[in-house]
């Protein structure tokens, strides 16, 4: 730029030897050399807003995903520890229980009545008439190996514990109210509305079972 | 082509606010499950035999637990 305003006044009056190469004089430049690295044009959408927010939306997408891990972490702090969630099971060797007793165990804060029946008990408990039961429910419904029956020993009534081998019908028999439950903890005479509550359980071999692992 | 998949994101989920927030929500759900998925299973093969899933299997096999 300089060079054009001073040049004539610069160079009038002296000889020159340099020859300048000024933008004026270059030569032409081959602008059909380059057409094949220019990036292609947006028709549709020539700011390119599509890729703006394509990377908002994957950098808002991200701190979703992390607030949530934060979050759910967090929280996962409250639930219960492992000393709590062992409480909650008890498992049972059932190969000291002779045949026609019963045996109580603590579960959860309430009796477990396991009863080890013997064949004329499960027979007997078998061949009842449903449509005699004030709560119907079958025998084998009730049990998964017939010679043991697990129950809740809380009265369905309205709490008490009952007590073994009493009552009319070779089973349980509440002091309280005065409910009758047979051998497979089924209501019969008394003001109980339901069955003797089963437990979840399974057995682990043929003489364990773990009550109330889920 | 890139053009081609920005100019279908813009369209159909970018032009709405909501598609966006349904976007965002599935995205980050993906996003989520993909990497935690990922990242999981390459730590599992790194430590392969040290976990206790794997000392479990062991055990069971020789019978002392079940």
């Amino acid at each position: 730029m300089i060079s054009r305003f001073f040049k004539p006044s610069l160079v009038k009056n002296c000889r020159t030897f340099a020859t300048y190469n000024t933008v004026n004089t270059t030569t032409s430049f081959p602008s059909g050399h380059f057409e094949k690295y220019r990036a292609e044009k947006n028709e549709v959408d020539p700011e390119n807003r599509g890729f703006a927010y394509l990377v908002v939306g994957g950098a808002g997408a991200g701190l979703a995903a992390i607030a949530k891990n934060t979050v759910v972490t967090a929280l996962s702090t409250m639930s219960p520890g492992q000393d709590i969630l062992a409480l909650s099971s008890v498992e049972v060797d059932l190969s000291g229980i002779p045949e026609s007793t019963a045996v109580v165990v603590k579960w959860r804060g309430k009796p477990l009545f396991i009863r080890h029946r013997s064949a004329e008990e499960i027979s007997q408990s078998q061949a009842v008439e449903l449509s005699t039961l004030p709560d119907p429910q079958a025998d084998n419904a009730r049990s998964k190996v017939p010679e043991w029956i697990i129950l809740v020993g809380v009265c369905t009534h309205l709490g008490c514990i009952p007590i073994s081998g009493g009552g009319d019908y070779n089973g349980w028999y509440c002091p309280c109210h005065g409910s009758h439950y047979d051998n497979a903890g089924r209501i019969r005479k008394g003001p109980a509305p339901m069955n003797l509550i089963v437990p979840p359980y399974k057995f682990i071999t043929s003489d364990k079972i773990i009550v109330g692992d889920e | 082509m890139s053009n081609a998949l920005t100019n279908i994101f813009y369209k159909y989920v970018a032009k709405r606010n909501s598609t966006w927030m349904a976007g965002a929500v599935v995205g980050a759900f993906v996003l989520d499950t993909t990497v935690s998925g990922f990242v999981n299973m390459t730590f599992d093969s790194l430590n392969k035999g040290k976990l206790w899933k794997d000392v479990y299997a062991e055990r069971v096999k020789k019978g002392i637990s079940q």
